[in-house]
């Protein structure tokens, strides 16, 4: 597989670009001088210059460095609460696929309510019962996520079960979880991995979404999403505190994207979802 | 059997084209097809038996190609084209009207958004051979009648899933029927059907056959289903004609070891010995060019020279061809 | 042959719904046995309910009425877990060589998943033993062990299907279409291969097919069925010289032979 993602252009382009915007992001205290929260109000809302490459915003923060520290707490909001859905998806898809019955048809359910739902709209719900923080932020990533995940997954498992190989390990005596594990999971691995990779930029949009509404991550944390809002009474002004940040949330979920399609072409070139 | 021919096929290879290499899967069979018979080709799976056919009406997949030789078609006694040569635009329009072909699995062949009756007015229409809509009509369903098929007034407005897989399999028919060819291919047409259907189709199609002396080329690894139908019979093995005969004279004096290894394999309805005998081993791989005989070693026979030299085609009796070192004349 | 029998079915009926008022019997009240050391073929067209049938004899599906038992004990209402000890005793063979083996598992795993489902060696050498022993009877060479199934034609694969098959040393082999998909010549293989271990393994055989020759050539008894219901239940030789359904005679009628 390395070696397909190596020959794919566009694979190989998208996840350069990701490996060094994470490398950034992870090393961002060896990248810049300043700290993400220190306030210097004598340079407020300098321009972009020697001192402050991408200048600084009203409290004389250095954007740069707030930067590299919000596309971390994006990165991680992204990550984290996908890897978590699609574990959700995981169990819930392929529990209803493989049992069936009124364990499917609960599932089914549960999994259509939540899609009823405007993803937004949950989200906020949740914000201001358990109030804006991080954990809250993750737990409502993982809920509009798991939803479609575990329909695509439940899909997946039904037409891997329709292989005889499978009603052969039933009269060989073999357990059900065995044969999930043998036979269905090693199977699902390639759509899983498109999955995740293609439902990231959907968490770094969510997330951005949540901290420019001001529900999502709170000051004095930063996120690429809250640098937007922060930054949206000096937009005619200064074009380039909110310009820069959005730009990054593109670049992030272009890549993400790219390279889930490539993924897919490369895993699995029969599936369409 | 050289008087009134229909199709001519010389020399025929096609090759497999691969990065670098083209791996030849018909390697030169000579065929003929006269008028108004139907003509044979079995093999087992991979002998290159649906990829000549492919090749008549130029529908080989991409990665395939007619490498050598040429398709000649009898217009009439002295008008010859060759297939092989023609334009895919012109072709096209040929394999429409004269050259019809069926395959093996009605439930893909046909359009599922789309009514029987629909289906078949479409072949009309792109031929050109659309009257006015009720006497197409009228035609189509005098056609879904004489395939066998109950109620075709009714069933002209049936969808495809509506239809079991032989009912499918005889719209298939009738539409292969409808712009009345001069040459039926059927492509594995009755593999997928009940054994009772099977009959069913095939009598339709022998019947078909010489109510409007049509000729057809049938394709099948059933030896059954040949000496059902047919006339005259094709052995292919590995992309090569391994004997030719009339459907009579193959089964009842089969010479070469291969044709008598896959008579033997056959199972009877009564009599069958302990063990059936078989052609031991695999249907072989063969990628590098091989100077001997395809076949020596699955052969029964222990012949030093098959190794080295590959057998010509030889007559041993009327209308009756061998490709064996071991068939003296 | 013995007189004993080893598989008995009664009374069985299943249904399928077609839509909310009409249903449909796949089987519908059949009743046969199966002997100790004989080979029972099940013959029909297409949806004449042998597969189900099958199935539920195999107990991978529940008949809506009717037992099943096996050598005299009634298994049908067992508990999945009571119900182990049985099942090793009856393995089946696919139709499909290319969908019933995991592309992802290799042949050593494939060929030793029911000795580990019904942990039947202790170490693992003896069950490398038995994976060896198992694929020389098949006619499988050694190396082909650590290979994939995508490696093998379908003959070779249909043979790795019949050695994970005889591999729990099962008493009953159930070959639903096992040698449909096959070309004449390997088909003929796989016969003659599943003759001899009949016979080398004293295996009772429900062999369900749709090719009456396939069927006079192995068969002992033969089963005709019908829409879900059994036409002609009779020794093999009296079903082909003489047989008294209306329908039997039909199907014979549509068989070519050459």
């Amino acid at each position: 597989m390395a070696k397909k993602i190596f020959q794919n252009k566009t694979a190989f382009i998208s996840l350069c670009i990701i490996l060094i915007i994470a490398l950034m992001a992870v090393f961002a205290p060896f990248l810049s001088g300043y700290e993400a929260d220190r306030q210097d109000l004598l340079s407020r809302l300098m321009p972009p210059g020697p001192q402050h490459i991408l200048g600084t915003d009203e409290l004389g923060r250095d954007l740069f460095t707030r930067l590299l520290y919000g596309t971390r707490v994006s990165l991680l909001i992204a990550i984290i609460p996908t890897a978590l859905a699609v574990l959700f998806g995981t169990l819930l898809g392929v529990a209803g696929a493989y049992y069936g019955r009124y364990v499917d048809v609960l599932i089914t359910w549960l999994v259509d309510v939540t899609l009823a739902f405007p993803g937004m709209l949950l989200a906020m719900v949740i914000m201001y019962t358990f109030g804006g923080s991080l954990s809250s932020v993750i737990l409502s990533i993982i809920i509009m996520e798991c939803g479609s995940i575990a329909r695509v997954v439940r899909s997946a498992t039904l037409s891997i079960l329709e292989n005889e190989y499978i009603l052969a390990a039933k009269t060989m005596g073999v357990k059900n979880l065995t044969i999930i594990t043998t036979h269905v999971l090693p199977h699902l691995v390639p759509t899983l991995i498109v999955l995740f990779t293609l439902n990231i930029p959907g968490s770094i949009l969510s997330e951005s979404a949540l901290s420019f509404l001001g529900i999502g991550i709170q000051p004095p944390d930063v996120s690429l999403g809250l640098l937007v809002s922060q930054s949206k009474a000096f937009l005619f002004k200064m074009p380039w505190l909110s310009l820069v940040p959005s730009g990054m949330i593109m670049i992030l979920v272009l890549a993400f994207n790219f390279l889930g399609d490539a993924l897919r072409d490369i895993l699995d070139p029969k599936t369409r979802y | 059997m050289n008087e009134d021919l229909l199709l001519e096929i010389k020399n025929l290879t096609v090759s497999i084209q691969k990065k670098n290499e083209s791996i030849p899967i018909v390697k030169g069979i000579d065929m003929d097809l006269p008028n108004g018979q139907i003509v044979g080709l079995v093999g087992e799976s991979g002998c290159g038996k649906s990829m000549t056919a492919k090749s008549i009406n130029g529908i080989l997949p991409s990665v395939a190609k007619v490498t050598g030789g040429s398709i000649l078609w009898h217009d009439s006694k002295d008008k010859v084209t060759d297939l092989v040569t023609l334009k895919e635009k012109d072709l096209r329009k040929r394999c429409g009207q004269d050259i019809a072909m069926i395959f093996q699995e009605p439930m893909t062949s046909l359009n599922p958004m789309m009514r029987i009756g629909d289906q078949i007015r479409e072949v009309l229409r792109i031929h050109k051979l659309e009257k006015s809509p009720s006497q197409s009509r009228e035609q189509i369903i005098k056609m879904l009648e004489s395939v066998g098929i109950e109620n075709p007034s009714l069933r002209y407005n049936s969808w495809p899933h509506e239809l079991s897989g032989g009912m499918r399999q005889r719209v298939m028919i009738a539409m292969a029927m409808i712009s009345s060819p001069k040459l039926l291919i059927a492509d594995e047409a009755t593999t997928a059907l009940d054994v009772t259907t099977q009959a069913q189709i095939l009598k339709l199609m022998k019947s078909m056959c010489t109510k409007s002396s049509m000729s057809a080329l049938v394709i099948t690894h059933n030896m059954g289903v040949v000496s059902a139908i047919c006339d005259y019979v094709y052995v292919m093995y590995l992309g090569t004609v391994m004997e030719q005969a009339k459907v009579s004279e193959l089964f009842s004096n089969p010479l070469h070891p291969y044709t008598r290894g896959l008579l033997s394999s056959i199972p009877k309805l009564s009599g069958n010995p302990e063990y059936l005998k078989t052609i031991p081993g695999n249907i072989p791989v063969v990628n590098k060019k091989f100077p001997g005989c395809e076949f020596c070693i699955r052969c029964s026979e222990d012949v030093q020279k098959c190794f080295f030299e590959n057998p010509p085609l030889k007559q041993v009796g009327e209308d009756h061809f061998v490709r064996c070192h071991t068939v003296s004349l | 042959m013995d007189n004993s029998v080893l598989l008995s079915a009664s009374h069985l009926k299943k249904k399928y719904r077609i839509d909310r008022k009409n249903s449909i019997f796949a089987v519908n009240d059949v009743s046969l046995d199966i002997f100790t050391g004989e080979t029972l073929a099940l013959v029909g067209e297409s949806g004449c309910g042998k597969s189900t049938l099958s199935k539920i004899l195999m107990q991978i599906i529940k008949p809506d009425e009717g037992t099943v038992s096996f050598e005299g004990k009634e298994i049908s209402s067992l508990s999945e877990r009571a119900l182990r000890p049985y099942i090793s005793r009856m393995q089946m063979v696919f139709q499909d060589p290319a969908s019933s083996l995991d592309p992802r598992m290799k042949i050593r795993d494939i060929i030793a998943e029911p000795l580990k489902a019904f942990k039947i060696y202790g170490t693992q050498a003896e069950m490398n033993e038995r994976i060896l022993e198992l694929t020389d009877m098949v006619e499988l060479k050694e190396d082909c062990l650590n290979r994939y199934p995508h490696e093998f034609s379908g003959g070779q694969k249909q043979r790795i299907g019949i050695a994970r098959a005889i591999a729990a040393s099962p008493k009953l082999l159930v070959c639903d279409e096992s040698v449909s998909a096959l070309d004449v010549c390997v088909q003929a293989q796989i016969l003659n291969l599943l003759k001899r271990l009949k016979n080398q393994l004293g295996l009772t055989c429900l062999f369900i097919s749709h090719d009456l020759s396939v069927v006079s050539f192995i068969a002992d008894r033969v089963c005709v069925m019908k829409n879900g219901a059994i036409c002609e239940l009779a020794p093999a030789e009296k079903i082909y010289s003489a047989p008294e359904h209306e329908y039997t005679k039909y199907l014979l009628a549509s068989v070519y032979c050459p």
